[in-house]
């Protein structure tokens, strides 16, 4: 260590004269750094006791220093080592200052690029644009006009760090960012706030639990509650028995709940009861989220018991009832109708079930659900090989006007023929809906053996009566679909055709049509964003796969670890 | 430059002059290989994840890496003739930060194997896969900045290895401290409010900016957005300032050494 010191000697004079120190200073610098070396060649060091009392020199002893001397050479030492603290604590204080000065400009790069930039110079670079919003969602917050907020029940931190749901932080700040101040996204674990409950939901109706979006309107006060179910669809992967991401539904779900909370009114869909019909959550959850999305309530309706259909519905729906209506519930839903009010029958499955109550009250829209069974004959316009899989098509209508893309196809199974009855008045206008190409048939009550010519089959139709009186004051008018099988917007469907299909853009068409809500400009059709597959789309023979494995994991590591061996064993004879 | 080109290339063939290149290589090869060819042999490969997974070999094999660079040739007594060549200090640290890196480099490289596999058979290489591997690069830049310095510390190689994995690890759980502290704040700030002066939202508030504070200088949590998919230029930014600084810390610190008397 002394020789480090004696050799970095010239260099600390360098120093100093960069520092524009004096060369008595170097002299002394170098003297005290060729005292101390003298010292480490033999001498002992002693420190310079100032404190001490000073001891006469022994009787005998040679002829000590004079005093002044001794004293003279102390205070030199003493200097020269005060000299070099002085420049250690000089060169400590400039590091440190350096230091927190190099901080100081890295923060304010930092803080001035997120803030000047931020978010500006970030790209998503996802093949399915997974956290940025598409064109609809950001026409809805362009259109906001209060306030609403989005509260994840948890922590920023999980959500972000959740294999699945990762991208949710991002994407929500989207919301916030693209919506002018008008949303706020905040995280609050209940956890260490338990009132956050209590806050969102002081009456406890909606029963949050951990982990939920809460979307809430400040001036409605309505609340919209997402779960993270809703964020993504996923399908039992039939060979490992494990759910599989087929779809991202983010977007839909929170603009939905966006839409929702912020409706002045919010439309209500009534599903009859007592058919045996099939229930939403069942195996139509696509048409529920569907529903839910464009802000339309759901509810059941028993019309055995109620007395009449409620003032509030905008629609009644009849879902793929087995049984047909009692006369009285037919009248019941007539009144309805003749009131203004608007009715879908979408068939299940084809049975030979007659539906003469129903058509009773389609008839005021010159609809009529038949006892055949719709089958196509074009073998290219057939799925699955099976005549009763119709990939059947839309006509151009009121309907499908802006977003049917021609021959985009529909696929339909096991659907009844649908008749439009043959009285022409000029206050029903009935429209086709979906067809078979003109190679359809019908299977007459069902029987394979019992053909119709072909033809043009309809599946579904629309219509719309504008003729209903009160007294002798037209009203208004009433809509009606009837739709030859739900088979249109089953789960079952519409995990196959997904979005490339028409289907559920027609379901979304057709509901808005029904209940008016093409006029309130809540078009709010989001598609499910795709998963990107990772999977190898050339690899037709697993051999090749294999042994690049193993040439990958085996060889090639192995040709390394022998390497390392034969440099170790060189090194051992060196 | 011609000094850090010498020092950059005897730190570099240092490493392949004794077992520990090799074998770094290997273990990375091998652990990377193993993700690769489990689902390649599937028909799948997704390199983002595989970058990703590889990520958490850091803690393990960038201490290894940097625990020597310094802290050897201090132990050694080799520092002097270092510090007393003609090379700048700071050009000393960046050969010996370059030499670390480049192997790093060797290392991240392998991987391109399995990305020329992967596009080979129809597998997708987009640019997600480019933007982990951009973020993998760089937050490997960044956690060898960090291990030279603390290398620097010590002329014990253990206790830099050591030190460098416990910092590491305290990056990954910095995002959960923060998630604590800033309930913490939250709590606090309702517990001293007992006028009610503050709204709870504003409390929360306060709360989610602490732990907002505390992620952002996490180069760890930065990162993250490069494996979600999003291309920033600030994180970029943000991890080369993390280099500068442990670079100019560690010149600053043997500067100060150099120069010190006692």
């Amino acid at each position: 260590m002394t020789d480090d010191k004696a050799n970095l000697i010239p260099d600390q004079a360098d120093v100093m004269s960069k520092d524009s120190k004096d060369a008595a200073e170097q002299a002394e610098i170098q003297q005290d750094s060729a005292d101390r070396n003298t010292k480490a060649q033999g001498e002992p060091v002693s420190q310079p006791q100032a404190d001490a009392p000073k001891a006469k020199p022994p009787i005998g002893s040679k002829k000590a220093k004079p005093l002044s001397a001794k004293k003279a050479a102390r205070n030199k030492k003493r200097a020269s080592k005060a000299l070099v603290d002085r420049r250690n604590r000089k060169m400590g204080r400039y590091s440190t200052l350096s230091i927190l000065l190099i901080i100081a400009v890295l923060l304010a790069v930092n803080i001035l690029l997120e803030s000047v930039v931020g978010d500006a110079w970030s790209w998503d670079i996802t093949s399915n644009k997974l956290m940025t919003l598409g064109d609809v969602s950001i026409q809805l917050l362009d259109g906001l006009d209060q306030d609403v907020s989005i509260t994840y029940l948890g922590t920023e931190d999980t959500l972000a760090s959740s294999s699945t749901y990762s991208f949710m932080p991002d994407f929500l700040k989207e919301y916030a960012e693209k919506s002018n101040g008008k949303v706020a996204v905040s995280y609050v674990d209940p956890v260490t706030q338990p009132s956050i409950y209590t806050d969102l939901d002081a009456n406890d109706v909606y029963n949050l639990t951990s982990g939920e979006f809460v979307v809430k309107s400040s001036e409605t006060g309505r609340i919209k509650v997402v779960t993270t179910s809703e964020l993504v669809t996923q399908e039992m992967d039939s060979s490992t028995y494990s759910y599989q991401i087929t779809g991202y539904s983010a977007e839909s779900a929170i603009s939905g709940a966006i839409n929702y909370v912020t409706l002045s009114t919010v439309p209500k869909i009534y599903f009859t009861s007592g058919h045996s019909e099939a229930t939403l959550s069942d195996s139509y959850q696509y048409f529920e989220n569907l529903l839910q999305n464009n802000g339309f309530e759901t509810a059941d309706l028993d019309l055995i018991t109620s007395d009449s259909v409620p003032e509030d519905a905008s629609a009644v729906i009849m879902l793929a009832p087995k049984t047909d209506l009692t006369e009285l519930e037919a009248g019941k839903l007539t009144d309805y109708v003749e009131q203004g009010g608007n009715f879908m029958f979408a068939a299940g499955d084809f049975s030979t079930t007659a539906f003469t109550n129903v058509n009773k009250v389609l008839e005021d829209f010159n609809l009529s659900v038949s006892n055949d069974r719709a089958i196509e004959t074009d073998q290219s316009r057939i799925y699955a090989q099976n005549n009763t899989y119709i990939i059947a098509t839309s006509p151009s209508s009121d309907i499908t006007a802006s977003t049917y893309a021609d021959n985009s196809p529909i696929l339909i199974l096991d659907a009844y023929y649908i008749q439009k009855l043959q009285n022409p008045v000029d206050w029903i206008t009935v429209t086709n809906l979906i067809e078979t190409s003109d190679q359809g048939a019908r299977q007459q009550g069902g029987d394979e053996n019992s053909v119709s010519a072909s033809g043009v089959q309809t599946l579904a139709l629309m219509s719309e009566n504008t003729g209903f009186e009160n007294g002798t004051t037209v009203t208004t008018s009433s809509r009606a679909i009837a739709l030859g099988s739900a088979s249109l917007f089953s789960d079952q469907v519409i995990s196959v055709v997904q979005n490339s299909w028409y289907n559920y853009q027609l379901t979304y068409n057709m509901i808005n049509w029904l209940t008016n809500n093409d006029a309130s400009g809540n078009d709010l059709l989001i598609s499910d964003k795709d998963v990107a597959s990772y999977y190898l789309t050339n690899a037709t023979n697993t051999a090749p796969l294999q042994m690049i494995a193993f040439f990958c994991s085996v060889v090639i590591p192995l040709i390394l670890i022998i390497s390392a061996i034969v440099v170790y064993r060189r090194r051992q004879h060196l | 430059m011609k000094q850090i080109r010498a020092i950059l290339k005897r730190e570099f063939t240092s490493y392949f002059k004794s077992p520990i290149g090799w074998i770094l290589v290997a273990i990375f090869f091998f652990v990377s290989s193993l993700f690769f060819s489990l689902n390649f042999i599937s028909s799948y490969s997704d390199i983002a994840s595989e970058l990703t997974f590889v990520q958490s070999l850091f803690f393990v094999l960038i201490p290894i890496i940097t625990m020597k660079s310094f802290a050897e040739e201090r132990k050694s007594g080799t520092e002097v003739l270092l510090f007393t060549s003609p090379a700048s200090t700071l050009e000393i640290v960046l050969g010996k930060y370059l030499g670390a890196f480049c192997l790093f480099l060797l290392m991240s490289s392998t991987i391109l194997l399995h990305v020329i596999f992967t596009a080979a058979f129809g597998g997708v290489i987009n640019a997600v896969t480019w933007g982990t591997y951009l973020a993998f690069i760089l937050s490997g830049a960044a956690y060898i900045a960090i291990g030279i310095y603390i290398s620097s510390l010590t002329e014990n190689q253990i206790i830099a290895a050591i030190v460098s994995v416990l910092i590491f690890i305290g990056f990954t759980l910095l995002s959960s401290i923060a998630s604590l502290i800033g309930s913490l704040v939250t709590n606090l700030l309702q517990y001293l409010d007992v006028l009610k002066l503050i709204s709870s939202t504003a409390d929360t508030a306060a709360g989610t900016a602490v732990t907002n504070a505390i992620n952002w200088i996490n180069p760890a949590t930065r990162l993250s957005d490069f494996n979600k998919g999003i291309f920033g230029v600030t994180p970029i930014i943000f991890l080369l300032s993390y280099i500068v600084l442990f670079l100019f810390l560690t010149v600053q610190y043997h500067d100060k050494r150099r120069w010190a008397q006692r």
